[in-house]
């Protein structure tokens, strides 16, 4: 089974690729904001129950999705080097199911996902170019995750159909009948 | 100790619960979890007839009022109530009672006849809800879709006749909901 995770900066395009991949090879997609979203319900951001809750939904699905075989699509903001311990222990769990846990980090060039993050489509995600810019400023997204293979793709100038066949095509996954 | 509600609004498919949930929100201030919001997020990897489905859904429901009544934040919480679920209800309400909480059960019904033609209404089909006739016709068979939740004392509201806005009122006042400012 499959785990594959996008991760990179806000705006970079991680849900746009993933719906992509998600057609080509029939992989389920649960991408981070549909945690997110339902949690907002009856939590704000700021509420101290909001990421432990989303955290632990998440862990939940991708551990059932590892254990009953099926392969999953996931995306997220990965920041250098804060997040390195509860992501690595995400992978640790859904090792334990003998689950491939595939990594592609997205990234691209300043000024292009600066004009990313203004575009339409962004409703209920960040989407103002101050907020943006200094969430940036103060936060590594270009780094990595560590002691890991990723798959790194500039995806300044693809389409994100492109970006979803390179991973497609580095990573051997099986197309769909007609992708 | 905890002085949060769950109000609960349970009964069939179609008979109005979201709406009825939504108006009692917008009145209340209270948050809206309706079966839905736990459903659809985990129906994005798994089927209803997957065996972690109903799993997945119960430990998310589980949590969140867990954690509602941890941090005071009363809710209304929508569902089709079939007895088959006692124990899962049992168990959410332990939840909120041990806590300080208050379950709030309303038991929401109308015609048969009603029921179907909103079972058919076209908004529905866009939310990927029930709407197919066999469904309508299991409901007639089965009138344990009508089943009230045993132990405590649930508000029984027949809608057949009522506005979402009119069944949101009874609730409040029943239950004595503080009512927002404005509303």
């Amino acid at each position: 089974v499959d785990l594959l995770l996008l991760y990179g900066p806000p705006g970079v395009g991680k849900l746009t690729t993933a719906r992509e991949l998600s057609r080509l090879t029939g992989y389920k997609l649960f991408d981070n904001h549909a945690s997110i979203d339902v949690i907002r319900r009856v939590f704000d951001f700021k509420d101290e129950p909001f990421w432990p809750l989303v955290r632990r939904l998440r862990r939940d699905v991708l551990e059932a999705a590892c254990a009953h075989g099926v392969d999953v699509i996931t995306t997220g903001a990965y920041i250098y080097p804060d997040d390195t311990a509860v992501m690595e222990s995400g992978f640790e769990i859904v090792e334990k199911y003998s689950a491939r846990v595939l990594l592609t980090h997205l990234t691209c060039d300043i000024a292009e996902l600066e004009r990313r993050v203004q575009s339409e489509g962004r409703a209920n995600k960040m989407n103002s170019l101050e907020t943006a810019r200094e969430d940036i400023a103060r936060h590594d997204y270009f780094t990595p995750i560590p002691g890991r293979e990723s798959l790194h793709i500039d995806n300044s100038d693809l389409l994100p159909e492109d970006a979803a066949r390179r991973i497609i095509e580095h990573y051997g996954l099986p197309l769909l009948e007609a992708g | 100790m905890s002085s949060v509600d769950l109000v609960v609004i349970y009964g069939p498919p179609g008979v109005g619960k979201l709406t009825t949930a939504r108006e009692l929100s917008r009145l209340t201030g209270y948050k809206l979890f309706d079966n839905h919001a736990s459903i659809d997020v985990i129906r994005r990897v798994f089927d209803f007839d997957a065996p972690p489905f109903w799993t997945l859904v119960n430990r998310l429901r589980w949590d969140v009022f867990e954690q509602a009544v941890m941090n005071d934040v009363s809710l209304v919480f929508t569902h089709v109530y079939h007895p088959d679920e006692l124990e899962a209800v049992q168990r959410h309400r332990k939840l909120v009672e041990d806590g300080g909480g208050r379950v709030c059960h309303t038991s929401l019904r109308c015609d048969i006849g009603v029921l179907v033609e909103r079972l058919q209404s076209e908004q529905r089909a866009a939310m990927g809800k029930v709407t197919s006739p066999e469904v309508a016709a299991r409901l007639r068979a089965n009138r344990d879709l009508f089943a009230l939740i045993p132990d405590r004392e649930s508000l029984i509201i027949d809608n057949t006749l009522l506005e979402p806005d009119e069944s949101a009122r009874r609730i409040i006042e029943h239950y004595r909901l503080p009512l927002l400012e404005g509303a």
